[in-house]
């Protein structure tokens, strides 16, 4: 059996699965930039809701934590960083070396905004069916003049979010065979990096090949009529989930 | 009497990297047949396969389907052959079993109602029905070969071809996969199977061809094959090598 990682779409049965996905589209943006202003308070109520809606979704906080660990070193990367380069009151970490107060609140900050936006990421990719993406991405960019291929544009996206969980799951396989072989062992970052990328990418690619022999062998082309296009299917939860959105982001951003 | 359904004549088809591929084949497919395609790895199976349905095309010699030229018919190829992979999670496109079965007949500008109706047919046939919302990546082997030969299914092939479908299926898997296709053999698709273990279904075939080095070497009934196999990398089957008649594969 294969595994299956938190990102992966699944059906559940709640109200954000069966959410039509140009509601959860306009809803992540506004959040996304009205966590640009956030600050601890704000980003403490908008975390609660999102923790929700993963808890209601059936998501498992400690396999996403498991599999977002090296999302976590960065974060905790940028923390150190801001502590390092921002002015402020310093505080001692060892012998001379010092870190400001101020830069390891303001990296905290930014760090928890980064966590916020991937959470939103996580429910959006585990709810939505690239075929529905792809149609919500034609659907937007529609009015838009200056874009000729909008179909090219909304299978690139969709795909892209469809393979994000593949290329993740490929990077555990290859994470795994490489530990079973003591490679934990190894302290140099930079070859720790080129021993994972290398097969990753290879595997990515030969997957990559298969998948597309295998759907063109069952007629795929890039003109390919669709059956639901530009059919979207109203959940009728849609309304609270724009007005939960709005009060976050004014809560947010005016208060 | 029977119809040819595929011709290939005089295929040959080289990989300029390494020289190896296909050399000289020629022989035709009935209605209804159950065809083994034999060989060791690297022998040109695949490449023979990828042929059938214009996915690769012959350096030169010409394949027909139901007198139709493959290269100038590649849609219509594609419909009457359906192929199933070695590798099934590589052939998988839909997020959920449905979608992906459904894949084909949208493929072919069906109306939502005909690709519901083929999709739900195709999925029950082959006991999935219950598995539809299911992300396929949490389906077994067995279930995930079974789901590609739905996905085939929907787009109403009157050929099979499946590419060493047992690899890597563990005892159920393989019992469940051999049902199905024995069960898609009676209702009267042309299977075209390649493998290396011919053990497993041997007993069904009606026919056995033997690729070795990009060459067809034998092409005949399989009860007058089995002693030869060996020759060219295949395994005897144990009741053929103890003397005893071939027996179902359980």
């Amino acid at each position: 059996m294969g595994r299956v990682t938190q990102f992966s779409y699944r059906k559940e049965d709640f109200a954000l699965f069966q959410l039509d996905v140009r509601c959860k589209i306009i809803c992540i943006c506004s959040l996304s930039v009205a966590i640009t202003k956030a600050d601890f308070l704000h980003l403490f109520v908008i975390s609660a809701a999102l923790l929700w809606l993963i808890y209601r979704s059936n998501l498992k906080i400690l396999i996403i934590v498991k599999e977002l660990k090296y999302f976590f070193f960065m974060l905790f990367f940028i923390v150190i960083v801001r502590g390092f380069t921002t002015s402020g009151e310093p505080i001692s970490i060892y012998k001379e070396i010092y870190i400001t107060k101020e830069g390891i609140i303001d990296g905290a900050k930014i760090s928890w905004r980064f966590l916020s936006i991937m959470f939103m990421g996580l429910l959006f990719s585990c709810s939505t069916q690239s075929a529905s993406l792809k149609n919500a991405v034609m659907w937007f960019l529609k009015p838009i003049p200056f874009i000729p291929e909008k179909k090219r544009v909304g299978v690139m996206v969709s795909l892209f979010v469809r393979f994000l969980p593949l290329i993740m799951d490929k990077a555990s396989e290859v994470s795994d065979a490489q530990k079973s072989r003591c490679s934990h062992l190894q302290k140099n970052p930079i070859k720790r990096i080129k021993n994972i990328a290398t097969p990753l990418l290879q595997k990515v690619f030969h997957s990559a090949d298969k998948l597309i022999i295998a759907m063109e062998s069952r007629c795929y082309n890039a003109n390919r009529p669709e059956v639901n296009e530009h059919h979207f299917l109203r959940s009728g939860y849609e309304e609270y989930f724009y007005v939960g959105t709005a009060l976050l982001a004014f809560f947010t951003i005016f208060i | 009497m029977r119809q040819n359904i595929i011709e290939i004549k005089d295929i040959s088809h080289i990989y300029s990297t390494t020289g190896r591929g296909l050399k000289n084949i020629s022989f035709s497919v009935e209605s209804g047949e159950f065809i083994i395609v034999a060989g060791k790895n690297g022998s040109g199976k695949s490449t023979l396969f990828r042929h059938l349905n214009g996915l690769l095309s012959p350096t030169s010699g010409k394949i027909l389907i139901h007198g139709k030229d493959v290269s100038s018919n590649i849609r219509y190829a594609r419909q009457v052959v359906g192929m199933i992979f070695q590798d099934a999670d590589c052939q998988i496109v839909g997020q959920t079993v449905f979608e992906d079965a459904a894949f084909g007949p949208e493929n072919l500008g069906l109306s939502f109602e005909e690709v519901n109706k083929r999709t739900t047919k195709a999925l029950a046939e082959l006991g999935l029905i219950h598995l539809k919302d299911q992300n396929p990546a949490t389906l077994s082997g067995g279930e995930k070969r079974r789901l590609a030969i739905a996905g085939v299914l929907t787009m109403r092939p009157d050929v099979v071809v499946l590419d060493e479908p047992f690899a890597n299926l563990d005892y159920a898997g393989t019992s469940e996969l051999l049902s199905a296709i024995l069960w898609l053999n009676k209702a009267g698709h042309t299977i075209i199977l390649s493998t290396h273990d011919i053990e497993k279904c041997i007993f069904w075939a009606s026919r056995m061809l033997i690729i070795h080095e990009g060459r067809l070497v034998a092409d005949d009934k399989p009860q007058y094959l089995l002693k030869d196999v060996e020759k060219f990398g295949i395994r005897e089957p144990c009741a053929s090598k103890l003397g005893m008649n071939i027996m179902a594969w359980r």
